[in-house]
């Protein structure tokens, strides 16, 4: 049952991050995850000092706020600073993250955060927190929050999914047809906040960072459609979190880190493989 | 008064303050290059990227000696630096999705290593997840001294190459057709960029090396026109700010150093943003020609 719950947990957040993850590769967001999982921080400690304990919910909630926060203003300062949006999205989230540490530090006796958590995340005691309704063992909380989140995001893309293409593929043209091109680009930033925030609390900070771009690049490889790429991308998720669990069992490494190298390497195998292809192809 | 005369009797402390202006200003000049050439994230992907290499050095030789890590990180970051090229030249994935890719793999493969060390049954293990974070308050005689080398070196190596690295940002094909060797300058520039970061890391730790390489010269370009001006200010601005965090760690002894220079960062940047005389909230006159952004976009 240990490591059913782990392993269940995983592919589930596995699954939100290579959807999402997928929309975000192809609006050249990519670095977009890496600053909201730095971000969040500030938002998780702004809430350890309002309300003074650690409730989920209320982390949740402070953190996504912080991410759609990250988001809007380096879109903000991009177009009225006139600055490149990689530099603006790079200005804003170090700023965050480092008010974040300054408050951490001055209220080092109330925030109780530890570093190690938000690298690595809580992998190997997911199953210990469990969720118990009327006195029934419903199992991990953990398992819970990635399938309300998948559950979320599915739903979402589902209904929006003509729209997502649109305003990805062709944002002028969903201009002129009258698409909401700014209101479905802060839907998207809300999903992308609740799928980091929910997952950097399970898989740490940057295997957030990992699911939603490897997956999603490897799919882009192949994809002829944006449904081909969802697909493929799922897929490539999926045997990341299988291979990486093995390989971390069997090298009794850290779970999420096995997970990230996974996903990794075998992008740059596939690389690699077609750059083989494409050489005997040539020479034939 | 008294805290400024207690602050020249502290030798840590000047060693700290030496340490952080000269991270600060080749930071500004090298990472101001790169915002130019469309990679304002690139510290950010090379600080994460030199994780792996630290770990993998420390594994094969069991020793946390400077020159050891220095090495180490420096060839990994290396290795990913071209690694982004190489992902962004040969499949259709873009540069941006190429960056997060190698951020998250170098640093996936870092974790699994540090994983492992903590299993191993080797000594003075204790401390390596310490570079992570950074720690400018424990900086010490020979520390600065490698800094002053890479610092001077790098702003030397700019300085001398100035004509050539402008050139080639602005209009590689141009650089190209001049006979300018832009590979070899191009490997001479990634060099310095990769050793300012690997340096940098150990003071402000890997998240906030992105701040100090990108930062200074959005601030300077509120205030001047031609790139040269351009990069002596955002050294002026990075380097005051050093001054100032190095100051708040004196007066607050538990602050670190790091997250103080970012923050002083941004707000220099809210600043500059509002009474900026040419692109500023309350005055909007442009410079006559504007030379901060490249008119190539270079293909990454």
């Amino acid at each position: 049952m240990y490591e059913f719950w782990i392993l269940i947990t995983a592919s589930l957040v596995a699954s939100s991050c290579a959807l999402i993850g997928s929309l975000l590769i192809l609006r050249r967001m990519s670095m977009l995850g890496d600053a909201i999982s730095h971000s969040v921080l500030l938002g998780i400690v702004l809430v350890y000092l309002w309300i003074g304990h650690a409730s989920l919910h209320w982390m949740l909630f402070g953190a996504a706020m912080v991410g759609l926060m990250t988001a809007w203003l380096s879109q903000f300062i991009h177009q009225h600073a006139h600055l490149p949006p990689d530099a603006s999205l790079g200005l804003v989230f170090t700023w965050l993250f480092s008010l974040a540490i300054i408050l951490i530090t001055l209220y080092a006796d109330h925030v109780h955060l530890d570093q190690e958590h938000v690298l690595y995340g809580e992998m190997a005691f997911i199953p210990f927190t469990t969720l118990t309704l009327a006195n029934i063992n419903l199992g991990p909380q953990a398992f819970w929050l990635a399938l309300v989140v998948l559950i979320i995001n599915l739903i979402v893309l589902w209904i929006g999914f003509e729209r997502f293409k649109l305003t990805s593929f062709h944002p002028t043209l969903a201009l002129t047809l009258g698409v909401q091109v700014g209101v479905w680009h802060y839907i998207l930033m809300t999903l992308v906040s609740f799928t980091v925030v929910a997952s950097f609390d399970v898989v740490g900070a940057i295997l957030v960072v990992a699911l939603l771009v490897i997956p999603a690049s490897t799919a882009y490889l192949f994809a002829k459609s944006l449904k081909h790429m969802f697909w493929l991308a799922w897929v490539f998720s999926q045997i990341a979190v299988l291979v990486g669990f093995a390989i971390s069992m069997w090298l009794d490494t850290v779970i999420s880190a096995s997970i990230g190298v996974t996903a990794g390497l075998l992008l740059l195998l596939i690389l690699v493989i077609k750059q083989l292809q494409q050489r005997t192809r040539s020479g034939a | 008064m008294n805290l400024l005369s207690s602050f020249w009797q502290d030798a840590n402390l000047l060693w700290v303050l030496s340490g952080t202006l000269l991270l600060g200003v080749s930071a500004a000049v090298t990472g101001g290059l790169a915002v130019l050439r469309q990679r304002a994230l690139i510290g950010d992907v090379l600080a994460h990227a030199a994780l792996p290499g630290i770990m993998i050095a420390f594994i094969l030789f069991e020793s946390r000696s400077p020159g050891l890590i220095f090495s180490g990180a420096l060839i990994s970051s290396l290795v990913g630096y071209y690694l982004i090229g190489w992902i962004s030249r040969v499949s259709k994935i873009k540069a941006d999705a190429a960056m997060a890719v190698v951020l998250s793999l170098f640093f996936s493969i870092g974790l699994m290593a540090l994983s492992y060390i903590q299993t191993l049954d080797t000594p003075n293990k204790a401390g390596l997840d310490r570079l992570l974070f950074g720690q400018a308050a424990s900086m010490n005689q020979t520390d600065v001294a490698i800094l002053s080398l890479v610092a001077l070196i790098s702003l030397t190596l700019i300085i001398v190459l100035f004509h050539k690295l402008r050139l080639i940002s602005f209009n590689r094909q141009y650089a190209q057709s001049l006979g300018i060797n832009v590979e070899f300058y191009e490997l001479v520039f990634a060099l310095l960029l990769v050793m300012t970061v690997v340096i940098g890391l150990q003071i402000v730790g890997v998240v906030l090396m992105a701040a100090v390489l990108l930062i200074p010269i959005t601030i300077a370009r509120f205030w001047a026109c031609s790139l040269k001006s351009i990069l002596m200010l955002a050294a002026f601005f990075s380097g005051l700010s050093a001054i100032i965090s190095t100051q708040v760690s004196l007066l607050a002894p538990a602050m670190p150093t790091g997250p103080w220079m970012v923050f002083i960062l941004g707000v220099l940047f809210a600043f500059s943003w509002l009474f900026s005389p040419h692109r500023g909230v309350i005055k909007q006159r442009p410079c006559s020609t504007d030379k901060t952004q490249p008119q190539v976009m270079p293909d990454v």
